[in-house]
């Protein structure tokens, strides 16, 4: 037996909330022959991979680690398999590495306008200690990357941008500054630092053992700096799994001694979770991961994203890509992203959509999987815009035969957020 | 009937005793004495056939009687003795003169998880070594199955489409993907025994 996907020439990360892994990817590696494939062609094996501040920590536990963004990255623990885990993370608390993914500081008085710029959310409108999930935007209105904006201040941005986008990210920025030229603005990437994500129904009441801050004070999309034993640590209350939860940034040398404690708790509700399942409960709710459901060719229109433009946005513009992202705002796109539901074998990224009657392709699935919460097959991928009505059926080619599958609504499952 | 059809018969009536004789008497050896003592209700036909079976089968086996014991009690976590295998972590074990049982090794379906689908082969599709007779489907990841040796499909484990999980859980046994009735055992001869796939998962 030998895997069916392929390894994409890049590894595409995920964002904060969104996070994580490129999933198939990675997780295909995770598989025996694919692993051989993978390190006899990745750039991986001349670079030395890049440890998280809980690399030991993922050893210790069990963790099968595999290349992902140039980090070593823990994939699957020992004590559960990864349907065992969607489970653990949906009724109890997962503890989640995202410290690969890249924290940057925006400081100055020209950043509102810069991020205004290159992106298509009401930042000005945006209140102090609250984030939003948006994207960095290409000329074209193609999305770059899929970004967490957290405002601190009106001169003060806190971002978390996808591992595997850094290089195309910075060099975005770059150019962005160049042809935008903010005169007071400053740019700082937190390299080190770790970044935990804490899901589940019960994870308010895990971090809630350790601090004196009201965590109810946080609704999903707050963030606050809250104490910890001596230090400060900025929570947001948010996530990649459609769970109540947290992402906490903390400095490299104190991240190892945090989710020790987490983990220790004497409840035991918290477990430590892998991308691997990750990227089954970010699809169970129909999150997108950069790479393979998000690309620069694609916008956030298209993408069924709309809802990330703000209102004055849409009126005003100023953003790139914007006359192209208002016309398909106004007369519609010619595809747009969807979700399926399916019986039998699971379409995955890659796999083709036919209509129902198989002579005609009409898209192709970009993330699916068996859903362990669900029980059926869940996919989502992009299909031209007269099939994307719900309840229409549609035939995916998975190994040269086609089978049928349904035009579903997202999330598959429905989410479970603090407001 | 073709003599090849008349093994075959004959093998799978063997495989259905060996499984209601207790574990440890599961030896090909020992079916039919222990038939004869234990199961005295069957008749004398079945138990004719059996014996027709173990003197006409060829003796190209490569599995000796005691490493075939090797395959029926051995634990699931460690390798059966007397199986051969490929580098696409697919096992096969000889279950009578040309008849293959094929699946997938432990060391494969715990790296693809719990599998939540299998796609069998059709009965009676004629294959070539190496083409691909099915798939196993895990959250993570597909993998082809791809067949080890040449022939004729002429069984799939049917259980697997209630219970995949079968796979992960007794990959050796009842896990099992399909028999083959092989064209040329000599294709035995360039799969691996269990030394060679101990070492080959070591280094890969």
């Amino acid at each position: 037996m030998a895997l069916l996907h392929k390894l994409p020439a890049t590894i595409s990360g995920s964002c904060c909330i969104r996070n994580l892994a490129r999933c198939s990817l990675v997780l295909d590696a995770a598989s025996p022959s694919l692993h051989r494939t993978f390190a006899s062609n990745s750039t991986s094996t001349t670079t030395p991979l890049l440890k998280t501040p809980l690399y030991d920590l993922h050893l210790a536990h069990g963790a099968s680690m595999h290349p992902f963004a140039g980090f070593s990255m823990p994939i699957t623990y020992e004590s559960q398999s990864i349907v065992e885990s969607n489970k653990w993370v949906r009724n109890q608390a997962g503890l989640f590495d995202v410290s690969h993914m890249v924290q940057h500081i925006f400081t100055g008085k020209d950043v509102t306008a810069f991020l205004e710029r290159i992106t298509p959310t009401d930042v000005k409108e945006l209140a102090p200690y609250t984030s939003v999930y948006s994207m960095f935007l290409n000329n074209n209105g193609g999305i770059v990357d899929d970004i967490i904006i957290t405002k601190h201040a009106d001169d003060k941005y806190y971002i978390v941008t996808n591992a595997a986008c850094r290089d195309t990210d910075l060099a975005f920025l770059d150019q962005q500054n160049k042809i935008h030229r903010p005169i007071d603005i400053s740019h700082e990437i937190l390299d080190g630092w770790g970044l935990l994500a804490l899901q589940g129904p019960r994870a308010a009441e895990a971090l809630q053992c350790l601090t004196d801050f009201d965590l109810t004070q946080l609704k999903f999309g707050n963030v606050g700096l809250v104490p910890f034993n001596g230090s400060e640590y900025w929570v947001s209350r948010t996530g990649y799994t459609g769970e109540d939860g947290f992402e906490i940034s903390i400095p490299n040398d104190e991240t190892l001694a945090f989710s020790e404690i987490l983990l220790g708790q004497s409840n035991s509700v918290v477990k430590l979770a892998g991308l691997g399942v990750r990227d089954a409960l970010r699809l169970e709710v129909g999150l997108c991961l950069y790479g393979q459901d998000l690309d620069e060719t694609t916008t956030p229109i298209q993408a069924s994203l709309s809802w990330v433009v703000g209102k004055r946005r849409r009126v005003e513009g100023g953003f790139n890509g914007f006359d192209l992202i208002a016309d398909e705002l106004n007369n519609g796109a010619s595809r747009r992203r969807v979700g399926f539901l399916s019986d039998g074998p699971p379409a995955r990224q890659g796999s083709r959509i036919y209509d129902e009657t198989g002579t005609t392709l009409i898209g192709v699935v970009t993330s699916g999987l068996p859903s362990p919460t669900v029980g059926k097959n869940i996919a989502m991928g992009y299909v031209e815009k007269q099939f994307m009505k719900r309840g229409t059926n549609v035939l995916f080619d998975i190994r040269s035969r086609k089978r049928p599958g349904t035009v579903a609504k997202m999330p598959f499952v429905p989410t479970n957020y603090y407001r | 009937m073709s003599y090849q059809k008349s093994i075959l018969m004959a093998s799978t009536n063997m495989a259905a005793f060996r499984s209601r004789l207790p574990a440890a008497a599961r030896s090909t050896r020992f079916v039919p004495l222990l038939c004869n003592r234990f199961y005295s209700n069957t008749s004398p036909k079945t138990i004719a056939s059996l014996f027709t079976v173990r003197r006409t089968a060829p003796l190209t086996s490569p599995f000796t009687v005691s490493s075939r014991r090797g395959y029926v009690n051995g634990k699931d976590e460690e390798l059966p003795e007397g199986l051969r295998y490929t580098e696409e972590h697919e096992w096969l074990a000889l279950e009578d003169g040309n008849l293959a049982v094929v699946g997938i090794t432990a060391y494969a379906s715990k790296a693809l998880g719990d599998v939540v689908y299998v796609e069998l082969p059709s009965v009676g599709t004629s294959i070539v070594a190496g083409e691909p007779i099915g798939a196993v489907e895990s959250v993570k990841s597909a993998s082809d199955i791809y067949s080890p040796v040449s022939g004729e499909i002429i069984e799939v484990n049917e259980q697997l489409d209630k219970k995949p999980g079968l796979v992960n859980a007794e990959p050796y046994r009842k896990g099992w993907i399909c028999k083959i009735l092989m064209k040329d055992t000599t294709e035995l001869e360039s799969m691996m025994d269990n030394k060679g796939y101990e070492t080959f998962i070591a280094s890969s």
